[in-house]
């Protein structure tokens, strides 16, 4: 049994190492995409959009205005407009992001006591343009008028701390917790590498089966793996879970490091909580496998699988907002329930058992797929 | 010369396709069950247009009048929904770190008689943003409603101390920002995200179906067939065997345009017939691109490797979620070798930013290069075709 078991994963071993397109797969794939992947995030965080002004007041209080917009690290004034119909169409063709709007008499109101307003036209074609513009604008804005209202405070011969006060009776204050600065790829990447992860294990799979079934029925000499189904099913699966304890090394020691994201857990914790996760892929990749008449098909159908399980994980979109029938589908794919809970534990320092219940639903899947893999190669497979 | 006229040239090629795409199952999956499934399910996922209801914590240890009204007004907006009452911060914390909330909100002790006797009080809120888009917008929602019961309390005590409602207005901001949100103001994400993914589905299956249909007779060794089938001309074999495609995919890209239009509800301000131009050029410059790629390496599934990264990541590189002139160097050069970046570019020009046909001429000149790209390496096909050492790689 020990012996058909140890020849049947060195038998998989071979056919991994020896085919130059499933070692692409599973071993290149792995490196290059975690260097390509995170490239477009690399600054982290979108600075310096650039916003166009109509000054109509020319005061001293309106370019006061205008020098803290600049100074400001989200925005840049990138020049100015005559009138708002022609600052729109700049904005519309993509030149500006934004328009700062400081009407004539802004200067006099604020003098008077007045409440004096500025406008500000953001573009929300790109949400995070949108958001960087504004909170900057927001800022600024909020930044000059504290400070107006508090040296008239002061002139009326009150504190500065009651000034703030009664400009404000109830503040919120929001610590943003385990990505304080909104990084992007602090966001994106972490969740990514774990799906790279399960998607590259289930093409590499794929493509292991499509090509035995193409070299047996070209009737070439396949080194046939002994024993049950159930056995050749546990070996594969010993020799791909080697495999790929070997990359979560390589990424939580290496990838991390190497774009300088938090990990706030250690590594056997990480071997612990990926194992029911590595498990649920690779049966689910043999499951799969059976289904894959050629090589071709297994490459397209993970393709366009890898988006959808992005899509639907719960981190580019909340589980809260989807409909029902895709949270159950989400439900089934290994990635949904690695993604979560390895986030917790990695990037926000969650204990295990907080991440049991997410630990113990990749055990049913691995159970459920190692099921349905049982009958696809029993079954399918004999068809 | 082996058969008549009428087996050989461009037609002959396009009904000997028809046939390879009867005998696989694949091609129907790839060419039309697979693109609507995606439509349907991004159809689906951002079908309520907005994110709702993000469950987060309320720890209040000051149960006063107050503290219920903040409770009340962080409930009332239809991002955040009050789910749990933690009673201390540290059970609150344990909830954030399984997963059950986004946000907590901590009313402290003593609130209440903080504002009422002028200290001013403080409400503290934690909120994750690993995840970005609910911390996000949890945060501008926390913002926005603790400004406004601020502002309900200032008001009142100021009427209270007698002074005049204007002068007490006055008084709240010496400078105002009037908002105003250009082109998607009710920040819908089914403009945003979801018309943009279509077409980034859209392009994948048309780039691997191009690599496969084309791949498959150099690993099936049938390049011989199909060029004779042409009547041995590779002009003809190339766009005989394409022109199915390029119809098949055409009409899918109509659809999707349908679907977006009208079913997303995605507001078409700018001219129709650019987009269906563009989605027309869209399907040819990746028609053009399976053409380079199976040109650039004979073995089928090393052409569909390079085909599933080039596809399978554009849309991280598109600039859509995270803006091209945020990226470094080698992000935007890639990104700007990405036919899907100037389609989308042009699309929502074309859509929600109304502009005129003649702004998106860029986009419509660059998806052409590729297009022309494409069609200059035709020729240079033959000689693979005819070399067998281009033959039977796996």
């Amino acid at each position: 049994m020990i012996r058909i078991l140890f020849f049947n994963i060195m038998a998989e071993l071979r056919s991994i190492f020896r085919d130059p397109g499933v070692l692409i797969i599973m071993g290149a794939a792995i490196v290059f995409y975690s260097f390509v992947y995170p490239l477009p995030y690399a600054r982290e965080v979108l600075n310096q959009v650039s916003l166009t002004v109509i000054d109509q007041d020319n005061s001293a209080l309106s370019r006061q205005l205008v020098r803290m917009v600049d100074a400001s690290e989200m925005l840049r004034v990138e020049g100015r407009s005559q009138d708002l119909g022609r600052a729109r169409q700049e904005i519309g063709s993509g030149r500006y992001s934004a328009v700062l709007v400081i009407p004539k008499g802004f200067e006099i109101d604020v003098l008077q006591g007045h409440q004096a307003y500025v406008s500000a036209y953001v573009d929300a074609t790109y949400f995070l343009i949108y958001r960087q513009a504004m909170t900057g604008l927001v800022k600024t804005v909020r930044t000059m008028s504290a400070g107006i209202q508090i040296r008239r405070f002061q002139a009326q011969g009150w504190l500065a701390d009651k000034a703030m006060v009664d400009r404000s009776p109830l503040n919120l204050i929001n610590r943003l917790l385990f990505n304080p600065s909104m990084g992007y790829a602090t966001y994106i990447v972490p969740g990514v590498l774990i799906l790279i992860l399960q998607q590259t294990m289930l093409i590499g799979i794929g493509m292991i089966s499509g090509t035995r079934r193409e070299q047996i029925t070209a009737g070439k000499n396949v080194t046939e793996r002994r024993g049950s189904p159930m056995v050749k099913i546990i070996s594969r699966t010993i020799a791909c879970l080697s495999l790929y304890f070997i990359h979560i090394i390589f990424i939580y020691g290496v990838v991390y490091r190497i774009w300088d994201l938090p990990i706030r857990t250690g590594i056997s914790t990480i071997f612990l909580y990926l194992l029911p996760f590595l498990l649920s892929v690779i049966l689910l990749g043999q499951a799969l496998a059976e289904f894959f008449k050629t090589r071709e098909t297994a490459i397209i159908m993970i393709v366009w699988s890898s988006m959808i399980a992005v899509l639907i994980s719960g981190f580019s979109w909340p589980f809260e907002s989807m409909p029902h029938w895709i949270r159950a589908v989400s439900m089934l794919l290994p990635s949904t329930w690695g993604i979560s809970g390895g986030l917790r534990l990695t990037q926000m320092g969650a204990s295990f058992s907080q991440v049991r219940g997410e630990w113990m639903w990749m055990w049913g899947l691995t159970i459920l797929y190692l099921v349905l893999a049982w009958i696809c190669v029993r079954f399918v497979h004999r068809r | 010369m082996s058969g008549n006229d009428r087996q050989q040239g461009f037609l002959a090629v396009v009904l000997r396709e028809m046939s390879q795409i009867r005998a696989h199952s694949r091609y129907a999956l790839v060419m039309i069950v697979l693109p609507l499934v995606s439509f349907a399910l991004t159809w689906g996922l951002f079908s309520n247009q907005y994110p709702q209801d993000l469950p987060v914590a309320v720890v209040d240890l000051d149960h006063s009048s107050i503290s219920r009204t903040i409770i009340k007004a962080i409930d009332a907006t239809s991002v955040v929904e009050v789910s749990f009452q933690a009673s201390d911060p540290s059970q609150a914390r344990d909830l954030m770190l399984r997963g059950r909330i986004y946000a907590m909100v901590i009313l402290p002790h003593g609130l209440e008689e903080d504002i009422l006797s002028g200290r001013g009080g403080e409400v503290i809120a934690y909120t994750n943003t690993q995840v970005l888009l609910p911390g996000s917008i949890i945060s501008s929602s926390l913002n926005a409603a603790i400004a406004s019961v601020s502002a309900g309390i200032n008001f009142q005590s100021r009427l209270r101390h007698g002074e005049m409602s204007e002068a007490a207005i006055g008084h709240l901001e010496p400078v105002n920002l009037d908002r105003h949100v250009l082109f998607n103001p009710q920040f819908n994400y089914m403009y945003f995200l979801a018309a943009a993914l279509c077409p980034t589905f859209f392009q994948i299956f048309i780039l691997m179906t191009a690599v496969m249909a084309m791949g498959s007779e150099f690993k099936n060794s049938t390049t011989n067939t199909w060029l004779e089938t042409a009547g041995g001309s590779v002009w003809k074999a190339v766009t005989g065997k394409l022109a199915v495609y390029f119809i098949s995919f055409s009409l899918l890209g109509l659809t999707m345009l349908v679907i977006i239009l009208n079913g997303f509800g995605v507001p078409l301000r700018g001219s129709l017939f650019s987009l269906i131009t563009a989605t027309v050029l869209l399907v040819l410059a990746y028609l053009s691109c399976g053409i380079l790629l199976v040109f650039l390496f004979p073995s089928l599934r090393m052409a569909l490797s390079v085909a599933s990264f080039f596809s399978g990541t554009a849309f991280a590189f598109v600039g859509l979620t995270f803006p091209q002139s945020g990226m470094p160097a080698l992000g935007k050069a890639w990104s700007s070798i990405l036919p899907l970046t100037h389609y989308l570019h042009l699309f929502l020009e074309q859509t929600i930013r109304g502009a005129e046909p003649y702004e998106s001429i860029n986009d419509f000149l660059i998806l052409v290069i590729f297009t022309m790209v494409g069609i200059s390496l035709i020729p240079l096909l033959h000689s693979h075709m005819k070399d067998s050492w281009y033959w039977g790689k796996p």
